[in-house]
C-alpha cells in the first residue's frame, strides 16, 4: 500500500477550515514524492465554486488550479494532490468524487461530524479507487 | 510552435512532461497533434463525440476558450495553451448542520415529512417565474421551508402600488429590482439556501435554458403571453409547472405536466385553455384590479403544491384545477383530461419549440404605417405633400428611383435633421426591409411619428407602373 505522510500542523490546518466552514472546502497538496512514498509539505485553501449544493459538493475553478500548477512550479514543489471535506459523512470516496477525479494524483478527505470529530482518508485512481495509507506526524 | 501545457494528472501520459511543443493553427490542430504523439490522453481529451468533455477547460492564454472561438480558437507562434481538468467532487449527501436541524425541527417531527422530506427539499431547484402578488408568499414560504435552490426572474422595479400584496417587499425597497429586493428578504430569512436571480424579462430567448437548469417551475405572473411560455417551456423540457392565477376575488391553482410514478407526464396548460381568451378580456392586476390578501391565499396554496411535488408527500393537484371565490368563501376542483389536440404533446403535435407569445395572444405587435403602390402613385398625382426619401444604395439609385432625396440606411442616424416633421415623410427602398428597419429606428430613437413604409419598395412601384401602361 502506498503512504502519503501528512504533518501535524498540517492537518490541524485542515480541521481549522473544515470547522469554521459549512460548505466543502477544498484545497490542494504540495509537497514531494520518493520512491513511493510521499510527503505532503503545505496544503493550500481555495474557494468552493460549486454552483449548488456547496454543503454536499465542491468544485476548484480553473483559474486556482493554474495557479496551483505555477505555485508547485516556482516553489520546486509536486502538486501532489487535492483535498475536500466531508460534512457528517464518512471520509470514503463518494460517487461523486470518483465520478470527478483522475489518476495521477491523490484526494484527500476530511470528515467533519456533528460532535467535532474527524476521520480522513487518502486515495487514488488507479484506474479503480486505492486507499493510501495516512502517515500523521 | 504553440506551447502545450499539461497538467499533474495527466503528466504520466507525456513522459512526465509538463510542456509540448506543437504547430497547429488553431486549437483543434494543437490537440488532435497532442493526442497523435500521446495516444493515451485521447480518452481524457475527447468524448466518443470527439469534443471536449466537461470536465476538462482549454485556456488560450489567460481565458477560457469557451469565451473565445471554442476549438476554432486561432493560435500563434508563442501562445500556451493550458489544459485544466475541472477538480470537483464531494459527498453528495445531504447533510444538514446543527443549525439547519433546530431551523427544520417542525418538519422533520412530522412522520410523514422526517429527514427524508427534508433532503428532498434542500436537493430541489425550483425557479419563480415573477415575484409580484403570488411571488412573494410563495417565495417567502419556499424560502423558509428550507428548498435548496431558488432562481427568481423578474424584470420589475418595486413600486409603491404594489406593497398591499406584494408582503416581500417593504417602503425602504421603492425603486429596487425586485429579484434584488427578493433575494435581500429571503436570505434574511433563512441563509442557509441558495438564491439566484435574474433581472429580466421571461422570454422565448431565454425560457427553455433556464427551464432547463430547474427541477420544477413555480409560475406567478399576470399575463397570458408569460403564461403560455411557461407552460410550453415547461412542456418540452419535462418539468412540472406549478401554476396559480387571481383576478378580482378569485384564485386558481393547478400543477401541469406532473410525471406520474411510472414517468407519464399529466395534462398541462393547454390541454386545460388550448387558445389564450381574446385580448383585453380578460386584465391582468394592474387593469382589473385584486384584493391583496388573495395573492396571500393563493400564492401560499402554490408553495404548498411546489412542497408536495418536491417531497412526494401527499396528492398534488395534477389533472385538477382548484378554483377559490373569496366573496363566497367555496372553493371547487375541476378535473381535466389530456387533450388529443394539445399542440405540444397531444396526437399530432404541431409545436416543437417555443413561438411568439405576444403574437399568439393577439397582442398588437409594434407596427409602424405603411403606404401601398397604389396609395402612393395616387398620391404623386395631386395628393397631399410629401416627402419622399430612398434609404438605398448611392449606386441603386443611379439605376433607377422615384425622385426621392438620398439618404442611404447606414447614415440616416446621422442626417436625421433632412428629414420634415411638419409633413408626411414617405421612406422606400428596393422592396420594403431597409425602409422598415429606418422607421423603427427613427421611431424608436428620435420620436418620429410622421413616417410611412413604401410597401413593397420601388419594385412594387416599377411594377405596378408597367402594368398600368401595359392596360
Amino acid at each position: 500500500m502506498k503512504s502519503v505522510t501528512l504533518p501535524k500542523y498540517q492537518l490541524l490546518k485542515l480541521k481549522e477550515w473544515a470547522k469554521g466552514s459549512n460548505e466543502e472546502i477544498c484545497g490542494f497538496l504540495f509537497g514531494y514524492e520518493k520512491a513511493g512514498s510521499s510527503s505532503i509539505v503545505e496544503c493550500s485553501l481555495v474557494k468552493n465554486i460549486a454552483p449548488i449544493n456547496r454543503g454536499s459538493r465542491f468544485l476548484i475553478s480553473p483559474e486556482d488550479y493554474l495557479k496551483a500548477e505555477e505555485y508547485s512550479n516556482s516553489n520546486s514543489l509536486q502538486l501532489l494532490g487535492v483535498f475536500h471535506s466531508h460534512i457528517g459523512a464518512s471520509p470514503n470516496p463518494s460517487i461523486t468524487d470518483v465520478q470527478n477525479s483522475l489518476p495521477g494524483i491523490f484526494y484527500l478527505i476530511i470528515s467533519i461530524f456533528e460532535n467535532s470529530q474527524f476521520e480522513i482518508q487518502t486515495w487514488e485512481l488507479q484506474p479503480c479507487v486505492k486507499l493510501v495509507k495516512t502517515i500523521i506526524n | 510552435m504553440a506551447k502545450v501545457f499539461i497538467p499533474t494528472p495527466l503528466r504520466k501520459f507525456t513522459e512526465k512532461q509538463s510542456e509540448v511543443n506543437l504547430d497547429g493553427k488553431n486549437v483543434a490542430e494543437i490537440l488532435e497533434k497532442l493526442v497523435e504523439r500521446y495516444p493515451e490522453l485521447k480518452q481524457y481529451l475527447f468524448t466518443v463525440d470527439g469534443n471536449i468533455p466537461p470536465f476538462i477547460n482549454i485556456f488560450v492564454g489567460e481565458q477560457d476558450i469557451k469565451n473565445l472561438q471554442m476549438t476554432n480558437t486561432s493560435v500563434k507562434e508563442d501562445t500556451l495553451v493550458s489544459i485544466i481538468p475541472a477538480i470537483a467532487g464531494g459527498s453528495g449527501e445531504v447533510s444538514f448542520s446543527k443549525g439547519e436541524m433546530a431551523r427544520y425541527d417542525r418538519h422533520i417531527t412530522i412522520p410523514e415529512f422526517g429527514l427524508e422530506g427534508q433532503k428532498k427539499l434542500k436537493q430541489a431547484r425550483v425557479l419563480v417565474v415573477g415575484s409580484g402578488g403570488l411571488g412573494s408568499p410563495l417565495l417567502l414560504y419556499l424560502a423558509a421551508a428550507g428548498v435548496g435552490n431558488i432562481g427568481i426572474i423578474d424584470f420589475d422595479r418595486v413600486e409603491d402600488s404594489n406593497l398591499h400584496r406584494q408582503v416581500i417587499f417593504g417602503e425602504e425597497e421603492i425603486g429596487m429590482a425586485k429579484v434584488e429586493a427578493a433575494r435581500k428578504r429571503l436570505l434574511g430569512l433563512n441563509p442557509y439556501i441558495n438564491i439566484e436571480v435574474y433581472n429580466e424579462r421571461f422570454t422565448s430567448k431565454n425560457a427553455l435554458e433556464l427551464v432547463e437548469k430547474y427541477d420544477l417551475v413555480a409560475d406567478g405572473t399576470d399575463n397570458f403571453p408569460t403564461r403560455y411560455l411557461v407552460n410550453d417551456a415547461c412542456v418540452l423540457k419535462g418539468k412540472t409547472n406549478v401554476y396559480a392565477s387571481i383576478f378580482q376575488f378569485e384564485g386558481q391553482v393547478s400543477v401541469f405536466n406532473l410525471r406520474d410514478e411510472h414517468g407519464k407526464f399529466g395534462p398541462n396548460y393547454r390541454d386545460l385553455y388550448e387558445m389564450p381568451p381574446p385580448p383585453g378580456l380578460v386584465p391582468n392586476c394592474a387593469e382589473g384590479g385584486v384584493l391583496g390578501v388573495l395573492p396571500g391565499i393563493i400564492g401560499s396554496m402554490q408553495a404548498l403544491e411546489v412542497i408536495k411535488v418536491i417531497t412526494g408527500v401527499g396528492e398534488p393537484l395534477g389533472g385538477k384545477l382548484y378554483s377559490f371565490d373569496a366573496l363566497s368563501f367555496t372553493s371547487r376542483i375541476f378535473t381535466f383530461h389530456k387533450k388529443p389536440s394539445n399542440p405540444l404533446n397531444g396526437e399530432n403535435p404541431i409545436q416543437t419549440g417555443l413561438v411568439d407569445y405576444e403574437e399568439f395572444c393577439g397582442l398588437p405587435k409594434q407596427s409602424f404605417k405603411e403606404i401601398t403602390p397604389e396609395e402612393f402613385l395616387k398620391l404623386e398625382g395631386y395628393g397631399e405633400k410629401f416627402q419622399l426619401i430612398d434609404v438605398r444604395e448611392p449606386h441603386e439609385y443611379e439605376s433607377n428611383n422615384l425622385s426621392g432625396e438620398l439618404i442611404p440606411l447606414g447614415s440616416i442616424i446621422e442626417n436625421t435633421d433632412l428629414i420634415k416633421k411638419d409633413r408626411k415623410v414617405v421612406l422606400h427602398c428596393k422592396m420594403g426591409g431597409r425602409s422598415a428597419q429606418a422607421i423603427h429606428m427613427l421611431e424608436q430613437e428620435y420620436g418620429f411619428d410622421n413616417l410611412y413604409n413604401l410597401k413593397g419598395g420601388i419594385e412594387a412601384v416599377m411594377a405596378l407602373k408597367q402594368k398600368e401602361q401595359v392596360l
